[in-house]
């Protein structure tokens, strides 16, 4: 058996293919409901320069958790240098979710103005999708060496 | 209605006879434990190739491992 044979994983393969497409599908379902409010309720500021980075988290977030849970990539639970990356993802994510907020808190009252809050909310978001694929990984790691 | 899953037994009992872990299965026929582990409770329907390369691997017959009688 020559190396390409002993890591073609059918399953793994097939379960890429599937988070991709949740991703993909999560991404066309934010631009959708974001063109919705930003025509029906008029809230033009939700379309500004940080959606396109949020899309772009959501659709990493998506495609890593669906990722992670199904096994679809060997190293990423038995290799040693995903966990820097996923440290990384974590901690990132733990300082966004906190300092976000407190920014927020100390813009007070007048923070859709010149679209700050939308800035701050979607920086918020995407701290809690780095947050969600380092707290996924380690809680699947810790699941699967039990 | 729902099928209920037995798991693949057949499969797991060929294993356990000769002897192997699911990690020692996994590497004979190229896949992930986990793979192996997902086609013992019939979570993953495999495909036709790696049935063949699993058989080869326990010495069994397709009939063996993977075919069930239609319930009557």
């Amino acid at each position: 058996m020559n190396m390409e044979e002993k890591y073609y994983d059918e399953r793994q393969i097939a379960e890429r293919g599937k988070a991709f497409r949740f991703s993909l599908f999560t991404i066309l379902s934010i631009l959708i409901l974001c063109h919705f409010i930003s025509t029906v309720f008029e809230f033009k500021e939700i379309l500004s320069e940080h959606l396109f980075l949020s899309f772009v988290w959501a659709g990493i977030s998506v495609f890593s958790i669906t990722s992670i849970l199904k096994d679809a990539y060997e190293n990423l639970i038995n290799g040693k240098f995903p966990i820097f990356f996923m440290t990384g993802f974590l901690f990132l994510g733990l300082l966004i979710c906190i300092t976000t907020p407190i920014d927020i808190l100390k813009g007070g009252g007048i923070l859709i103005k010149d679209g700050v809050l939308i800035e701050e909310c979607f920086e918020f978001f995407n701290g809690l999708c780095q947050l969600s694929i380092g707290s996924t990984y380690f809680i699947h790691r810790i699941k699967t060496k039990r | 209605m729902k099928e209920k899953k037995t798991g693949n037994i057949r499969l797991k009992m060929a294993r356990i006879a000769l002897g192997l872990s699911q990690e020692d299965l996994a590497l004979m026929v190229g896949v992930t434990r986990q793979t192996i582990g997902l086609i013992e409770s019939d979570d993953y329907n495999p495909t036709l190739k790696l049935c063949t390369a699993i058989c080869k691997a326990t010495g069994k017959t397709l009939n063996d491992l993977f075919w069930t009688e239609e319930e009557t």
